[in-house]
């Protein structure tokens, strides 16, 4: 039998993992990826605690999870589109217009 | 025998995920990331979310990456070049995840979590017949605000996206 803590330390490392990519890449499909990432990490997190608790609130909250996941990558990915077109990059550091 | 498939599954899952971020060509950071996917799915069913695991691989590894993929194919992205003037930057936040990571390593690993009192899971699957008519029926009962805004939220994603990616110039 697997305790917790070795789930929850898998989680932390997934997630510790997309963090640093989500700070180190500059391509913006990068970054979501990454992002996605850390999202799976939660989504993992939330499982082993609604195994080890014996409730089902943790599974249906990692559902919600995942479709705010989807939405997210749906109107993140619109908009790096419409981006591109506007001006031909895809690299985070190019988009400050609206930073100061 | 679960610890070793425990341990085959969250390596292969970290491995994956250490590629993602590693990869040189950005098509092969998407590959990795079904694989950790998948992976994460397996960890799922171990902990007999098998409804989620199947979730899981037919909304992230299927509906999702296909889309990660598609926009991959409609926007130029050139390899990803290691950035010279970045690499203060990067170490920072290589600093910075580490530190992250240690402390919540510390905080997870630092007791062992007693198994808590079993709450009526495993006997509302064994009497209504399963995981997903579990999740099923919570989820029209106790869950239905959430899920209506959860529909409303889907339904602004849409709009917003074909708002967003739909050609201006074309239009007008």
């Amino acid at each position: 039998m697997i305790s917790l803590n070795w789930y929850l330390f898998v989680s932390v490392l997934l997630f510790c993992i997309g963090l640093v990519g989500v700070l180190i890449k500059r391509n913006v499909i990068m970054v979501f990826l990454c992002l996605e990432l850390m999202l799976n990490a939660v989504n993992l997190s939330l499982v082993a605690f609604s195994h080890y608790l014996g409730n089902v609130e943790g599974q249906i909250f990692s559902i919600f999870n995942i479709t705010v996941a989807a939405a997210e990558a749906v109107v993140g990915l619109a908009i790096l589109i419409s981006l591109y077109r506007n001006c031909e990059m895809t690299n985070v550091d190019d988009f400050n217009l609206m930073k100061w | 025998m679960s610890e070793l498939f425990f341990l085959v599954f969250s390596l292969v899952a970290v491995v994956a995920a250490w590629r993602v971020v590693a990869a040189k060509h950005i098509i092969h950071a998407v590959l990795w990331l079904v694989v950790t996917f998948f992976s994460t799915a397996c960890l799922f069913v171990m902990l007999e979310a098998e409804f989620l695991a199947a979730i899981q691989i037919l909304v992230y590894a299927g509906a999702i990456i296909i889309l990660y993929v598609f926009a991959i194919m409609l926007v130029n992205v050139k390899d990803l070049a290691p950035e010279a003037h970045f690499h203060h930057h990067r170490r920072l936040a290589k600093w910075l995840g580490v530190i992250i990571f240690a402390e919540l390593g510390i905080v997870v690993l630092r007791h062992f979590i007693p198994l808590l009192a079993k709450g009526p899971l495993a006997a509302q699957q064994a009497e209504w017949g399963g995981n997903s008519e579990v999740i099923g029926r919570f989820l029209f009962t106790d869950f239905v605000l959430p899920f209506e805004l959860v529909s409303i939220i889907l339904l602004v994603s849409i709009i917003g996206a074909v708002v967003l990616a739909v050609n201006q110039e074309r239009r007008a």
